[in-house]
């Protein structure tokens, strides 16, 4: 893997990775990184909302 | 006493009309199943337990009980199976996991307490990928599951065991999982009806987790019939599982009975992107002939485009991560080489999220739900493929297939509407292949009747592989 990536994933997890670890974690890494990115690009845009049980949400889509 | 095997890919109606006119009884025809289990189960390891001696005298019980003119349940003396993830009193409950291989629970999942009351038979603990969390079942610590239509093919996952035993005619329905793709893409890997109801529609009480607000179960059957049949007892209201929902629980079967040829009325949404991008070759056709299908039934047709399908699907990967490191921390913490490496490498990069970010995942979720809800809202149904990908051999079976694997499934699971797959054609290679029907939340029964109007127009169900 990259350095630019190590630097990044440091960026999103706050920590190192070795070798080793980049290796067994794979490209799992990378997606999780990817889904961190797409959340922090919508946080200007959550508002108020707190977090919801799905069933409490589908409920009220059905009424 | 042997019987012809042919019974054993009738569906549950016609089993229980030729039980109640006394051709066979219930120890008959579940020893019967138990040789085809026996028979298959080196080629195809789609059982982690056989449970015989509790099959038998469960049809010993459910056969002194037809002799005394006791009323019975449509299920009854019917041989069915569970995904080993399901609490089985007395009975080894795995996850397909050397971290939970010796756990013996002492008390049933509400399901398999629902489906005994009913009077079905329990043949085993069917095969799935370790703790439920890859694409194709390989990784389960008790070998991977085979295809039936080709057993040098993956099942898909994680109910491949499940779906493997349905396809090969060795039970007449299993339940599965489903907390990305899991009932439906094996489902459409091997042939069968696989539905993912409604999130609190169906209690798992007693069912190991992967992904707390995610899973689901389901049942998994050859026909639309009998996957309302198994509904009609999964659903409903269970006060030992909180996320459930006290609503009135309509009649699945009365529903799919009354499935009407004609369509006229009703719109479906096609989102051709990015849900029929990218199919395995040849596909693309048999998914224009079932939408034809239809459409020559009076069906609405219209594009449209599903917003947030990507990060909706997003949104379940982080989620997953972070509830499945959750569920395992103490197994983990006591010792973290029990797990398979990919299971292992999900739990911890699970436990790499902030506290932060999960809540931050938790209100994405909630803003990309309610936008994308009310851009369904329009249509009685969605139509799209169940999944890009077919079953692959399994010396090609990779990790990094699974993100398109999910790519068209697993953002229902986010949202929490009902999905089923249904057999729509074969490839060139002879093997089967899924289309997904989206219905509303809490509308399973007008879901079954749609697809089982799309099944009595076509010969797929009536397709079984030779084993």
């Amino acid at each position: 893997m990259k350095s630019i990536d190590k630097k990044r994933i440091h960026q999103y997890f706050g920590r190192e990775f070795s070798d080793h670890e980049l290796e067994f974690y794979g490209a799992r890494l990378t997606r999780q990184m990817q889904a961190l990115e797409r959340l922090r690009a919508w946080e200007s845009e959550l508002g108020s909302i707190e977090p919801a049980t799905v069933t409490r949400m589908l409920r009220a889509s059905e009424e | 006493m042997s019987m012809d095997e042919s019974i054993a890919f009738l569906s549950m109606h016609d089993v229980r009309r030729r039980m109640d006119a006394g051709e066979f009884g219930p120890v008959a025809l579940t020893e019967t199943m138990l040789a085809r289990v026996d028979r298959t189960q080196n080629s195809l390891n789609s059982f982690i337990s056989i449970t015989r001696e509790v099959a038998v005298r469960e049809a010993q019980g459910a056969e002194a009980a037809s002799g005394n003119g006791e009323p019975t349940h449509a299920l009854h003396g019917i041989p069915i199976a569970y995904k080993d993830l399901l609490a089985t009193a007395d009975i080894k409950t795995t996850f397909a996991s050397r971290a939970y291989a010796d756990w013996v629970p002492t008390y049933d999942a509400s399901q398999v307490r629902r489906f005994r009351e009913a009077g079905a038979i329990m043949l085993g603990k069917l095969n799935l990928s370790e703790g439920a969390a890859d694409s194709s079942s390989q990784s389960s610590a008790f070998g991977g599951p085979r295809n039936p239509w080709d057993i040098e093919r993956i099942t898909g996952g994680s109910s491949g065991g499940s779906a493997a035993a349905v396809a090969a005619g060795l039970v007449f329905g299993a339940i599965g999982s489903d907390t990305a793709m899991s009932i439906r893409q094996p489902a459409a890997l091997c042939g069968i009806v696989g539905l993912k109801p409604t999130f609190g529609r169906v209690s798992k009480y007693g069912a190991m987790t992967l992904s707390f607000s995610l899973d689901h179960l389901g049942p998994m059957t050859r026909t639309v019939r009998d996957n309302a049949l198994m509904l009609q007892v999964m659903a409903g209201y269970d006060p030992q599982d909180p996320t459930t929902v006290d609503l009135p629980v309509p009649d699945f079967v009365a529903a799919v009975d009354a499935a009407s040829p004609r369509l006229d009325g009703i719109r479906i949404g096609v989102p051709r992107q990015p849900f029929f991008e990218g199919l395995a070759p040849g596909w693309n056709s048999i998914f224009e002939q079932a939408l034809g299908v239809f459409a020559g039934k009076g069906a609405r047709l219209e594009e449209f485009t599903l917003p947030h399908a990507e990060d909706l699907n997003h949104v379940g990967s982080l989620i997953i991560a972070a509830e499945c490191a959750a569920f395992h921390a103490e197994a983990y913490r006591r010792d973290p080489m029990t797990f398979g490496p990919g299971l292992r490498a999900m739990i911890e990069t699970g436990q790499l999220f902030s506290a932060v970010q999960f809540v931050q995942t938790q209100r994405l979720r909630r803003k990309l739900s309610e936008q994308t809800l009310a851009a369904m809202a329009p249509y009685d149904a969605l139509l799209l493929p169940t999944t890009p990908l077919p079953a692959c051999p399994v010396s090609e079976d990779d990790p990094s297939l699974t993100v398109p694997r999910l790519r068209n499934t697993l953002l229902f699971n986010v949202l929490g509407v009902p999905a089923i797959s249904i057999p729509c054609g074969f490839d060139a290679h002879g093997m089967p292949v899924g289309l997904q029907i989206v219905g509303k939340a809490f509308a399973e029964d007008r879901l079954l009747a749609l697809a089982r109007s799309y099944e009595r127009e076509t010969p797929w169900h009536t397709r079984h592989p030779n084993i």
